[in-house]
C-alpha cells in the first residue's frame, strides 16, 4: 500500500511539471520577456498618470482604473534597460500579485503565449539588471523568451521605492 | 481632513515642485506671498515659479508654511471620490502623501501640509 501511495503522489506533480504553461509576453528594447499569465488580469490603455513626489524614476505615479488607485511601473526603467515611450496609445498590463496591484508598461505588449512542456530552461547564472529576475528561458523561433519572476520583481521594486 | 461630512471635504488644490496636489482646506490658515526676507518655507521639491506659500495649522497650535508654485482653488470632494494609498505604496511614498482624490477620472495626491519635509513650525 505504501508503495502505491508513493506512486499516486508522484503522478499529479509529474503531470504539472509536463503541462504547457501560458505566459503574458512583452518586449523591452527588442528583448522578449514574459510573466505567468495568471498574474495579468487585464490590458488597458494607460489612463492619465499622476506623478508623486519622492518616488524613483521607474515609478511613474498612479492612475485610476474603475475607481481603483494603481501604481504605474515602467519595467524598462526598473530593469535598467532604458525608458518606455509613453504616448496616448500606450497600453498597460494590470498585474495582481500577493495582494498588490500594479500597472506595468513596456515598449510593446505582445499578449498571451504558451510555452510547451519542457520548453523552459533554467536561467543563466548570475548577472544584474533583468537577469536578476529571470526564472527561466525558452528558446523559440521568434527569439529567446525570458520569464520574469514577477512576485520577486514587484517585491524588489517596492523595496526600492523608498520614501524621501 | 477636518471638514469631512456627507457633502464631502473641501480640498485646496495647488501645484508645487511640478506636482498637482491637494490639502485639507480646513487646515489652511492663509495663503500668502512669500517674500525673500521671509523664513524658508518647506517644499515638495524644486519650486518653479514660487512666490506663494500656504500657511497651515500644524500640531500643538503651531503653524507651518509650505512654498508652492500656483494655487488652483478649492474643490469639494465627495467621500466616495477619496481613496487611500494602495498597498504597494504604503510606507514607500513621500510621508506627506496620505491618499488621493478622484477628480474627473484623474487623481490628485492629498497631502498633510504639516508633514512636508523641512516645514518649520511657528507658534500659532
Amino acid at each position: 500500500l505504501r508503495a502505491a501511495l508513493d506512486r499516486s503522489e508522484d503522478r499529479p506533480a509529474a503531470a504539472a511539471a509536463e503541462a504547457d504553461v501560458e505566459y503574458f509576453c512583452f518586449r523591452i528594447h527588442q528583448a522578449r520577456y514574459a510573466v505567468l499569465s495568471s498574474y495579468v488580469s487585464e490590458v488597458i490603455r494607460l489612463p492619465p498618470v499622476t506623478a508623486l513626489p519622492g518616488t524613483p524614476p521607474f515609478l511613474l505615479g498612479v492612475a485610476a482604473h474603475r475607481g481603483e488607485v494603481i501604481p504605474v511601473v515602467d519595467l524598462s526603467r526598473f530593469l535598467g534597460t532604458g525608458t518606455a515611450a509613453v504616448t496616448a496609445r500606450t497600453r498597460a498590463g494590470i498585474a495582481r500579485v500577493e495582494g498588490m496591484v500594479v500597472l506595468f508598461i513596456a515598449d510593446q505588449l505582445e499578449g498571451l503565449h504558451t510555452v510547451q512542456a519542457g520548453g523552459l530552461l533554467p536561467p543563466p547564472l548570475g548577472g544584474e539588471g533583468p537577469a536578476e529576475f529571470i526564472s527561466g528561458v525558452a528558446t523559440e523561433a521568434r527569439g529567446t523568451l525570458s520569464v520574469l519572476d514577477l512576485p520577486r520583481l514587484l517585491s524588489t521594486a517596492r523595496a526600492r521605492t523608498v520614501k524621501r | 481632513m477636518s471638514m469631512m461630512g456627507e457633502a464631502g471635504v473641501d480640498v485646496l488644490l495647488f501645484e508645487a515642485g511640478g506636482f498637482r496636489l491637494g490639502a485639507d482646506a480646513g487646515a489652511v490658515v492663509r495663503v500668502a506671498s512669500h517674500r525673500p526676507e521671509d523664513p524658508q518655507a518647506a517644499t515638495f521639491g524644486a519650486v518653479r515659479s514660487g512666490g506663494r506659500e500656504i500657511v497651515a495649522r500644524g500640531r500643538g497650535g503651531t503653524t507651518q508654511a509650505v512654498s508652492v508654485d500656483t494655487i488652483l482653488g478649492v474643490r469639494r470632494v465627495k467621500p466616495s471620490d477619496l481613496r487611500p494609498l494602495p498597498r504597494f505604496l504604503l510606507g514607500r511614498v513621500h510621508p506627506a502623501v496620505i491618499g488621493f482624490a478622484v477628480l474627473e477620472e484623474t487623481l490628485v495626491a492629498l497631502v498633510e501640509l504639516s508633514e512636508v519635509e523641512g516645514a518649520e513650525a511657528e507658534p500659532g
